[in-house]
């Protein structure tokens, strides 16, 4: 008797805390979801109750259920607070918000400065102002649009700062959202404390095998790189190299990197994919982050007849053994590379268009022949003089895919977060979504593009989307 | 490569980037020897020379050379104005080790500030102008003519500096003085005096350094740091306070470096240039080419 009796009380009791929580955990839920004309309270399949209520009206929802032996009265009070009858928006327990805050945790000064804000910052800003001309960014949870603001600081081109200010920008400034960082080291460093924070992230710098394997052990679920993966570059690059040697019978490669995650994956990755094509570079070498002079390695490239180049660089580096190579002669017929010769308007102030005719880059995903990268183009070159690279529309447009996510869904950026990785969108370049090893992918996407003497790179592989066919590199020009 | 054109590949190559450590080295290890302050923005001074280049260069078709003329007594003033209105106070009022750590403190403020100023004149981009940019065939070696005359240039001034240090009074003077300061003070010697010379002397160093490493390097705000770090391992290698081991180790270590790169790889040099470092500390922390 006794034993049922203390059965009956450690039911009851639990019974309790099940409403308890029910109850609070509704309450909750009832102030951060978008607010409905009908409460509906809902506890233990048993009890219903229904209330509909008119806008600014004062409720009390009082859930009464008798569970023998004891009696449960939980009450939740609230008030329906709403501009519009139709929307009606609770704002009790929401702090106030006059504007969308985005930390931008840029390297303004350093070694990646000279590539991360001609390549990011510029798209970003340009983002900013297309929304902000338009009233800012709508939030559900408020009703209203408010002005989207940037805090950028200083990240020095230093990996530890990045990694500090994201977690200042979270915890300190409580931004919104995040503009992405710089280079895949950065990328990798920073995605613990975009898991802990839950921020997603969408980036153009992070090409690596690691974050795509991050992502597939559920480690990573809130870092979205629109570009390939080191495996997935290096497949294109060696299909590439594959169909040149097969077409023109050059043979000797030549590869290099920068001994940086980036470069180290990069070369890597095509190292082995050139060996499953049967294919083995005569020089395969990497450099150090901060070299002076790489004129010794360059010598080499010349002494094994290197025809076929493919450089993993950083933007210092870049610009070193391009002007180098310049000095010492060294042309090879076929030159892949990667920063600096990616951005018009890094690329051709300091080489001019003639040096950079003939150069490939490793991410040539977009043509500027449909309306709107075209559109995103001009406004691009009215603002820098420049136009901007392939891969920059992808950004601009995964960035525009966010920012109308969060009209929708609002602050929850969990939601979107899994909204990013599930979905598949409607864009002005057909239906795109992100995969883990592919980066931002639609149909019409490119690989590889290469400078042919204009003001903007054309897409050259795969065949199928190039704007126009491949070139040998000329000899540099006197 | 044939075994000959190798050869003159290596002895140029390395007698190219070693003249340019060593005259790199020179101007941190006279600042030191003198003043004792270990200026930690000297690389930075060189960039300040390498975009003066830049600008002069491109701004009003200056021959980099002919810049010096403007360029060196700048550099020097700047030296013996630091020296009178920050480190000479500081040393008088302070105690020699507290001098030094503050002095210390006090360059690396000097590094940052010297940093940032460039970056809001020139902006983050790297900056770089052709001089004689054509290549010369030497017995097979193939080199561009700028890389030649830099070290044409850094062997010369080299020799200049080593015998304006060795057979002239004040050289003498300012030897004398990193050897043996009291002494120097009990021979005549005015100490406080010569240590503005001395830092002038070594910042006209790194304009020395500066213009040259313009003519074939891109040029960043941030790029003086990789040259200072090079300049301790070489004043580490040839000796504190020594000038002739300046000279020696910057040779030296330009030919490793040269080497490493030509038959081993790139990825190394810094691996070898650290080695040497420590293993330099551990058998003869004085330096190789210290008495």
């Amino acid at each position: 008797m006794r034993s049922r009796s203390a059965v009956t009380k450690v039911g009851a009791l639990v019974v309790v805390v099940v409403i308890i929580i029910a109850a609070i955990g509704g309450y909750y839920a009832g102030t951060l979801a978008p607010a409905v004309k009908e409460v509906t309270t809902t506890v233990e399949r048993t009890v219903t109750t229904t209330t509909t209520l008119a806008p600014g009206a004062p409720y009390t929802t009082t859930v009464t259920v008798t569970a023998p032996p004891a009696t449960v009265t939980t009450t939740v009070t609230s008030t329906v607070t709403t501009t519009t009858p139709t929307t009606p928006t609770t704002t009790s327990t929401l702090p106030p918000k006059d504007k969308f805050v985005i930390g931008y945790a840029c390297s303004l000064t350093g070694a990646y400065a000279a590539d991360d804000l001609p390549k990011q910052k510029t798209v970003y800003d340009i983002l900013v102002e297309e929304w902000n001309a338009k009233g800012g960014i709508y939030l559900p949870e408020y009703g209203k649009k408010v002005p989207i603001e940037v805090k950028i600081e200083d990240a020095k081109s230093d990996i530890e700062t990045y990694i500090r200010l994201l977690e200042k920008f979270i915890t300190v400034d409580k931004v919104d959202w995040l503009f992405s960082v710089y280079g895949t080291a950065a990328h990798f460093a920073v995605v613990p404390v975009l898991e802990k924070y839950k921020y997603p992230m969408i980036t153009l710098t992070a090409m690596s095998d690691k974050i795509s394997d991050m992502i597939y052990r559920g480690e990573a679920h809130y870092l979205y790189s629109l570009q390939r993966n080191a495996k997935q570059t290096a497949a294109d690059v060696a299909d590439f190299i594959q169909y040149i040697v097969k077409e023109t019978g050059l043979k000797n490669i030549g590869v290099i990197y920068i001994t940086e995650l980036f470069g180290l994956e990069g070369a890597s990755a095509l190292r082995v994919a050139l060996y499953d094509r049967k294919l083995t570079p005569v020089v395969y070498e990497g450099y150090p982050i901060g070299i002076t002079d790489l004129s010794p390695l360059i010598k080499k490239l010349k002494d094994a007849n290197v025809e076929i180049f493919a450089i993993f660089s950083y933007p210092g580096d870049t610009i070193l053994f391009m002007k180098q190579a310049k000095e010492l002669g060294f042309s090879p017929k076929i030159w892949i590379g990667n920063m600096v010769v990616d951005t018009p308007l890094v690329a051709i102030p300091n080489f001019g268009k003639e040096a950079l005719t003939g150069i490939i880059i490793m991410w040539g995903f977009e043509a500027y022949d449909k309306p709107f990268s075209r559109d995103f183009a001009e406004k691009y070159k009215a603002r820098t003089g420049y136009y901007p690279s392939p891969h920059q529309i992808s950004l601009y447009m995964a960035y525009n895919i966010a920012f109308s996510l969060i009209e929708k869904y609002g602050l929850n950026r969990e939601k979107i977060a899994q909204i990013l990785w599930t979905e598949t969108f409607d864009t002005p370049l057909g239906k795109a979504r992100f995969d883990p090893e592919r980066g931002f992918v639609w149909e019409t996407r490119g690989a590889l593009a290469q400078w042919q003497g204009g003001d903007k790179l054309e897409v050259i592989w795969p065949l199928n989307v190039a704007t126009a066919k491949w070139i040998f590199k000329p000899p540099w020009p006197s | 490569m044939y075994p000959t054109s190798l050869f003159f590949d290596i002895l140029l190559g390395g007698i190219i980037l070693g003249a340019l450590y060593s005259l790199i080295s020179l101007g941190l290890n006279l600042q030191f020897g003198v003043t004792k302050v270990l200026n930690v923005a000297h690389g930075e001074f060189m960039i300040i020379a390498s975009y003066l280049s830049y600008v002069f260069f491109t701004s009003f078709k200056m021959d980099p050379f002919f810049s010096l003329l403007i360029i060196l007594p700048f550099f020097f003033f700047i030296g013996f104005a630091l020296e009178r209105g920050l480190f000479g106070r500081l040393f008088l009022r302070l105690s020699v080790d507290e001098a030094v750590s503050i002095s210390l403190l006090m360059c690396f403020g000097l590094m940052f500030i010297i940093q940032n100023v460039l970056m809001l004149i020139f902006g983050r981009t790297e900056k770089s102008y052709e001089y004689f940019s054509q290549t010369v065939d030497i017995a097979g070696a193939i080199f561009p003519l700028n890389r030649i005359i830099v070290g044409v240039a850094g062997v010369v001034l080299n020799f200049a500096i080593y015998n304006f240090l060795t057979f002239t009074q004040p050289g003498r003077a300012l030897r004398a003085s990193i050897m043996e300061p009291i002494g120097a003070q009990l021979v005549g010697i005015n100490i406080s005096k010569l240590r503005s010379y001395a830092l002038g002397l070594g910042l006209i160093a790194s304009g020395l350094a500066g213009m040259l490493i313009s003519m074939f390097y891109a040029i960043t705000p941030y790029s003086g740091s990789v040259y200072t770090i090079i300049a301790l391992i070489v004043i580490i290698l040839g000796g504190f306070g020594s000038m002739l081991g300046s000279i020696l180790g910057g040779i030296t270590l330009g030919f490793v470096s040269y080497v490493t790169m030509r038959f081993m790889s790139s990825t190394l040099v810094l691996v070898v240039f650290y080695a040497i470092f420590l293993l330099i500390l551990l058998i003869r922390p004085q330096g190789l080419f210290r008495r």
